[in-house]
């Protein structure tokens, strides 16, 4: 008889394994932000040397051999096309959704309140300057960052990476450069078709809310203002090139192993989304008056 | 005295010493070694994919290779798998010559074709193409799963590659493939005592 009864000794059964799983979860999340620590120089180098990589590539990229170009505008163009042109529709329907949200509840409220002159400011600043870049980066983000990435992390898979390299190819300039290009001027382009599309829409519906056609173009076209449209530019092209290079970095960072390819895709989204909300308000601050 | 094609000394794998490699002109040399002693680490060094490290690697010829599998941009039809290499070579009749190879090959019904619509034969064969459009003197053959070494038209390109002065280096696993491809045999597995036997070449034909 060792003095403890069955009840200590159920204890002892019921908490040793929590406390040891707890204290193992506890050390290894330690263990891992300590090694996050450890490994973030690495991380910020290797990011670096991507990105001057890839400028390099943007910069020589009219030197390359004429023939060799006829291929990076196809590249260009097929980026342009599944970035630009196929998500078109998607952000056509989210503006036009947005507007009819935009006049029945803003615009209502603030003509009750006497104050509809506003909607076309709260437009302008909310709208082009903010909540239209940013949705259209997190929908490029989702949409052509992961295909990006999944895209070159597979051709990494399939040796094709390799094959450009060896065989003379500059994948920088074959592959990066034309996805950077597409993704940067396809994000540029989608944010000024969703902030159109919203304008457009709350022009039609306004007639339906009893308010003139010309009433509401000139509430909406006043208010904008060159700095607005400079942001929402200056956003477009940020959002796009932070996406492009991102899903790029993390698609050659696949190695020869394929499950490394849907860890690739969503570490990629998360920091393609991270950075897009921290470019935000960086240009915002950036381009105040 | 001719000089090498390729020279590749000192490399280590996994703490063990990696057999020097030498390819002569109209030499055919293969690595051969059971899955796993580092053929591949090898082959890409020699092709300059991998960084030689500590190991000497001196090749002054265009080099082209034919990977296991893959290999291929799978964007790009067959043709344009062909001649993109050429494209960033600036060669001014690089049409005709991909043309050429087509015809050569007998590629001309897929030569519109994607690769990965191919079966892992067609698109090896596509590969070994490729080798011949590029004009490369060196080319390095992965390991084939497919078997397609023994095609006549592999083969065929193979004798015109030698005698064009060309070299090649192909991984094995099999001492008799490397017998029937005719090339010199150069070991890369462990030994008793864990070290590398280095070339043997009592079985060169």
């Amino acid at each position: 008889m060792d003095g403890r009864g069955p009840l200590c000794r159920t204890r002892t059964h019921w908490l040793r394994p929590r406390v040891a799983t707890a204290f193992s979860v506890e050390s290894s999340l330690v263990t891992r932000l300590g090694a996050w620590t450890r490994h973030f120089p690495t991380r910020v180098g290797q990011g670096t040397r991507a990105g001057l990589l890839y400028t390099r590539a943007l910069v020589t990229l009219p030197g390359s051999p004429r023939g060799a170009r006829a291929f990076v505008v196809v590249s260009l163009l097929a980026q342009l096309y599944f970035t630009g042109v196929q998500a078109l529709p998607l952000l056509v329907l989210v503006g036009a959704s947005f507007a009819t949200a935009l006049m029945a509840v803003g615009y209502r409220t603030l003509a009750e309140l006497g104050a509809a002159d506003s909607f076309g400011a709260l437009l302008s600043t909310g709208l082009a300057g903010e909540l239209g870049p940013l949705l259209t980066g997190l929908v490029v983000a989702g949409r052509s960052g992961t295909a990006i990435t999944t895209e070159l992390g597979a051709m990494t898979l399939r040796n094709e990476i390799d094959a450009l390299r060896v065989h003379g190819v500059d994948p920088y300039q074959q592959v990066v450069a034309p996805r950077l290009l597409g993704v940067t001027l396809a994000t540029t382009l989608l944010t000024t078709a969703l902030v159109v599309s919203v304008y457009v829409g709350c022009a039609l519906i306004a007639p339906l809310l009893g308010v003139s056609l010309r009433e509401i173009a000139t509430v909406l076209l006043h208010a904008l203002t060159p700095r607005d449209l400079l942001r929402m530019t200056l956003k477009g092209l940020s959002f796009g090139a932070w996406t492009g290079a991102v899903a790029v970095y993390h698609g050659l960072q696949v190695s020869r192993d394929p499950r490394d390819l849907p860890r690739a895709g969503s570490r990629s989204v998360m920091v393609v989304i991270v950075g897009v909300f921290v470019l935000d308000a960086v240009v915002s601050v950036v381009t105040l008056p | 005295m001719t000089t090498p094609l390729l020279v590749l000394t000192g490399m280590t794998h996994r703490d063990r010493p990696m057999p020097p490699l030498e390819v002569f002109p109209g030499e055919a040399v293969a690595l051969v070694g059971r899955p796993g002693t580092g053929k591949s680490l090898i082959l890409r060094t020699a092709a300059g994919l991998r960084p030689p490290g500590s190991a000497r690697r001196a090749c002054s010829v265009r080099v082209a290779y034919v990977f296991a599998e893959g290999g291929l941009l799978g964007t790009l039809s067959v043709r344009d798998n062909l001649l993109l290499p050429l494209a960033y070579a600036g060669r001014a009749d690089a049409e005709a010559d991909v043309d050429t190879v087509v015809r050569l090959w007998g590629l001309e019904g897929i030569a519109d074709s994607l690769p990965l619509g191919l079966s892992p034969t067609a698109q090896r064969l596509v590969q070994f193409a490729r080798v011949e459009a590029t004009g490369a003197a060196l080319a390095v053959v992965e390991e084939n799963p497919q078997g397609t070494e023994t095609s006549e038209r592999v083969r065929s390109w193979w004798r015109r590659h030698l005698a064009r002065d060309g070299g090649i280096v192909v991984a094995v696993s099999a001492l008799s493939t490397a017998e029937r491809l005719k090339a010199r045999p150069v070991w890369v597995e462990d030994t008793e005592g864990g070290a590398v036997s280095g070339a043997r070449t009592e079985v060169q034909e």
